[in-house]
């Protein structure tokens, strides 16, 4: 048995009072008698110890005694543990966001320590119906009024979180509106990591926030305005008790960059992780962290970057120049068309073509002309043109060149044994760049030169770009797939396809990760992460503030107020005063005598 | 007289005449048959005639029908000293009213009776000895010397009964009817002086007043008991095993004074304070054949 006030309790000490005022009263009175003689005789053979008890337990006094102890225990109010069958309608919030997947120190996750809870609840305080509500972002009903409590601790055991963020008030009253509402339920008990505040009806909280994490609590990526690669920035939390050395790591689709750092207890910082190699549009950023919660130790972004360089090709491919025109740029090979760039390679072409262009030891009929080999060298450099910029032309060696007519005006940029090594043909609102010998027979591809002069010149030529920055979004929230899902398709992270209603507009990403979604010719990526306040957890004393006054679960049994103890003060009470009349009527009765 | 006796009381009391049991002889002409022949309208008895006797008194009658004189005697009335004595020990004083105020009462009423019977009152209080006392003597005016002597009576002192009634016979030659009136609260044995009582030839009424604490005490729980009349004192704890045990203690005292009364053929009679004087007058003393 508790007490809601012991408080009250103190109040207990009136009996001392009423005690002594007792002794006081019940002190030795005297009487003179007649027949001192007849009492005389009754002295040592009846005062003995058993008469001197018997008259100290003076009915009166405990009826006063009693009367208090009536009074203060109304006052205190009992709870008593109530063999009922714990509560007409139970209600069990289990918190079902993605901290909840946290592994304590039991080895137990939050959520798994918090499903035996409410399997010992509902095993201990079994109750006459009960319903269980996950809590997130997006609550789910998992039982729903259901008084067989074995179906629902079973349902109860095949649960699992989510992915989602935290609940909120407004989500808590939401999903227990879908069950009857939060007046319906005679007690709400919310198991969770976290305490919701401003919650209009009492809840029992009971906290399950066991658990360190170093997680990635934002992620987010920038295309470089020069269109060489991105700069990614990041943000990493220790919420552990000890200091971490990091490491950091941050992929696209074919390279990657790393960044190592330190972080003591409890510190957030930021960093921006330069990525200048970077061609891709899926991002990922990792930290081996060995944490107890590593869902947030890879976070996702994608880079809408639709202003990849074009490239036509014509004539021969070449290796050497291919991987110099991918290392420059996010480049996209087009068969037609507008191009950023026309590579010319080892052909002959009937008219020049437009835009910009590169040739490579090729002909134009009637522009350029290549003839028979003239002289070889190494090259020099003819001019400071800026697609030199960096380029040593002490480096490069032509074994042969060929004798080059160009007809239209142009500027040697490079020379090797007096003849054009590389050359610019001056045609204005275009750039023209002329490489008249074979690659092969000069050591160009493999010196660094080569992609330095490449790179040089897609700078050159690569449009303006935007400043595009990655995007995300949160588990469970909702992507639109446009005007139809109907010929839509979504691979989940995985790469399985996520089957789709003809009538959806709409999708809800469950799990963390890359989702590529196809509406008609077009491929998106859509980078989906675990919410970043998931990886904070609050400290044990910021919980508690929502802790109601409820009276505890008791392990075998509920409590209840014991509502006879104002009756019993009240009946005490009563009896007081009545001795107190029939006491005052002999009192003055015997003064009328007198 | 307001304070113990009032008229009505009296008034109710003038049908009833003191009884002696005994023939006691007194000196003068009174109420109660005397032992002796003697001049008074009651018929005695005959006897043969002597010379000297009167010849009023020869009954002719008798002479005419016999021819033998015989002498009418007549059975005479004298008057018999009444004594009171009255217990004005301390313990007296306990009570409500006091057993001193309902023993005055008692004597006044009875002595009213007496005085009115043309017998002689007198008075005698006493606790471990005789007080001052009101010597037997006629006529109403002996009222109102008794009233006054009652009422300036202060219970005090030890109870010596066996003193008392050893100076009460030395004050008073002649044996007559005694009231004895006491609560008997003493532990001192009553056989000497209800022997000395009965020897002298007095016609002796033992009453005892006594009060209802001394029948049935209220006492309860822890106590410090005082003897009124030697302050004597005791710790007990009352209890109703105790009380149970007084009660039987009481009893077997009570039992022991009247059997010592009643083995001298005299009449005892036990009132309590609460109880109506009129009442006992009339229920006890009258049906015990004190009064008629």
């Amino acid at each position: 048995m508790s007490l809601a006030l012991p408080g009250a309790l103190a109040l207990l000490g009136t009996v001392l009072l009423v005690v002594l005022f007792a002794l006081l009263r019940t002190r030795r009175r005297r009487r003179e008698v007649a027949t001192y003689f007849v009492w005389r005789e009754l002295r040592d053979s009846l005062s003995t110890r058993a008469q001197r008890l018997r008259a100290l337990l003076d009915p009166l006094l405990l009826l006063q005694i009693a009367t208090i102890a009536a009074v203060v225990l109304a006052m205190a109010q009992p709870l008593i543990a109530s063999r009922r069958a714990g509560f007409a309608t139970l209600a069990i919030v289990l918190d079902a966001s993605a901290s909840m997947s946290t592994r304590m120190g039991s080895g137990l996750t939050r959520y798994e320590a918090a499903a035996r809870r409410a399997d010992e609840i509902l095993s201990t305080c079994p109750a006459s119906s009960v319903s269980i509500v996950l809590l997130s972002q997006t609550p789910r009903v998992l039982v729903s009024r259901e008084s067989n409590l074995a179906a629902a601790r079973k349902a109860v055991a095949a649960s699992a979180p989510g992915w989602d963020g935290d609940g909120s008030a407004s989500d808590l009253i939401r999903g227990l509106e879908a069950v009857g509402g939060p007046s319906s339920f005679e007690q709400i008990v919310l198991l969770s990591d976290h305490s919701i505040d401003d919650l209009p009806f009492p809840t029992r909280l009971e906290t399950f926030n066991e658990g360190k994490n170093v997680g990635l609590t934002a992620f987010s990526v920038r295309q470089n305005p020069d269109g060489a690669g991105v700069s990614a920035f990041v943000e990493l939390h220790n919420g552990t008790t000890e200091s971490r050395d990091l490491r950091m790591e941050i992929t696209d689709e074919k390279s990657r960059t790393s960044v190592e750092t330190y972080l003591e207890p409890g510190d957030t910082s930021s960093y921006v992780v330069p990525f200048p190699t970077s061609r891709g549009t899926q991002f990922t950023a990792s930290v081996a962290a060995h944490d107890a919660f590593p869902y947030d130790d890879v976070r996702y972004a994608s880079l809408d970057r639709e202003n990849a360089f074009r490239v036509l090709w014509l004539g021969k491919t070449n290796r050497y120049l291919a991987a110099a025109l991918d290392s420059s740029a996010a480049t996209t090979r087009v068969e037609a068309g507008p191009a950023d760039l026309t590579v010319v390679y080892d052909t002959t072409l009937d008219a020049l073509p437009s835009g910009n262009l590169l040739l490579v030891h090729s002909n134009v009929r009637d522009v350029v002309t290549l003839s028979a080999r003239a002289t070889s060298g190494v090259a020099a450099a003819a001019n400071d043109d800026p697609l030199l910029a960096a380029v040593h032309p002490d480096d490069i060696y032509a074994e042969s060149l060929p004798l080059v007519d160009v007809l239209l005006p142009y500027r040697s940029l490079l020379t090797a044994g007096g003849s054009p090594f590389i050359l610019r043909i001056l045609d204005p609102g275009r750039l023209i760049l002329v490489l008249p010998s074979d690659l092969t027979a000069t050591n160009l591809p493999i010196t660094v030169d080569f992609p330095i002069l490449i790179r040089n010149l897609v700078s050159s030529v690569m449009p303006q770009l935007p400043t595009a920055a990655s995007h995300w979004t949160l588990v469970g929230s909702g992507v639109a797939l446009g005007s139809a899902a109907a010929g839509s398709a979504i691979l989940d992270p995985q790469g399985h396809s996520i089957a789709l209603l003809p009538e959806q507009r709409a999708f809800f990403p469950e799990v963390p990760g890359q989702y590529s979604i196809r509406v008609g010719d077009t491929t998106k990526t859509v980078s989906v992460n675990i919410d970043p306040r998931e990886s904070v957890s609050p400290e044990p004393e910021e919980l508690g503030a929502s802790t109601t006054s409820l009276p505890p679960l008791s392990a075998q049994s509920s409590e209840r107020h014991m509502a006879i103890w104002p009756l019993v003060a009240a009946a005490f009470l009563v009896l007081l005063a009545a001795e107190f009349v029939v006491y005052r009527c002999r009192v003055l009765e015997e003064r009328s005598l007198g | 007289m307001q304070q113990l006796l009032d008229e009505d009381f009296l008034r109710r009391l003038v049908n009833l005449r003191f009884m002696a049991r005994r023939r006691q002889g007194g000196r003068f002409s009174g109420g109660h048959a005397a032992p002796r022949s003697g001049m008074s309208i009651e018929f005695a008895d005959y006897r043969d005639y002597v010379p000297g006797d009167d010849l009023r008194y020869v009954d002719w009658n008798v002479y005419g029908r016999l021819e033998r004189l015989l002498v009418k005697t007549f059975v005479q009335e004298l008057d018999v000293p009444v004594y009171f004595l009255v217990d004005t020990s301390a313990s007296m004083r306990l009570g409500r009213p006091t057993k001193t105020i309902y023993a005055s009462r008692l004597a006044l009423a009875l002595g009213y009776l007496a005085l009115r019977n043309l017998d002689r009152v007198g008075l005698y209080p006493f606790a471990d000895g005789l007080a001052e006392c009101v010597p037997p003597r006629h006529g109403m005016a002996q009222f109102s010397r008794l009233l006054r002597r009652l009422s300036a009576v202060v219970p005090q002192g030890p109870t010596s009964l066996a003193k008392a009634v050893a100076d009460f016979q030395t004050q008073t030659r002649e044996s007559g009817i005694v009231v004895l009136i006491s609560d008997f609260c003493a532990e001192e044995d009553v056989h000497e002086p209800i022997a000395r009582l009965a020897h002298r030839g007095d016609d002796t009424i033992a009453i005892r007043v006594l009060d209802r604490e001394d029948v049935a005490p209220s006492a309860r729980g822890p106590v410090e008991l005082r003897d009124v009349e030697t302050d004597e004192r005791m710790a007990l704890v009352v209890g109703p095993a105790t009380l149970e045990a007084y009660r039987k203690g009481f009893g077997a005292h009570e039992t022991a004074i009247r059997r010592e009364f009643q083995s001298r053929r005299i009449p005892f009679f036990v009132t309590t304070t609460d109880r109506p004087l009129e009442q006992f007058i009339h229920e006890d003393l009258r049906a015990g054949g004190v009064l008629q």
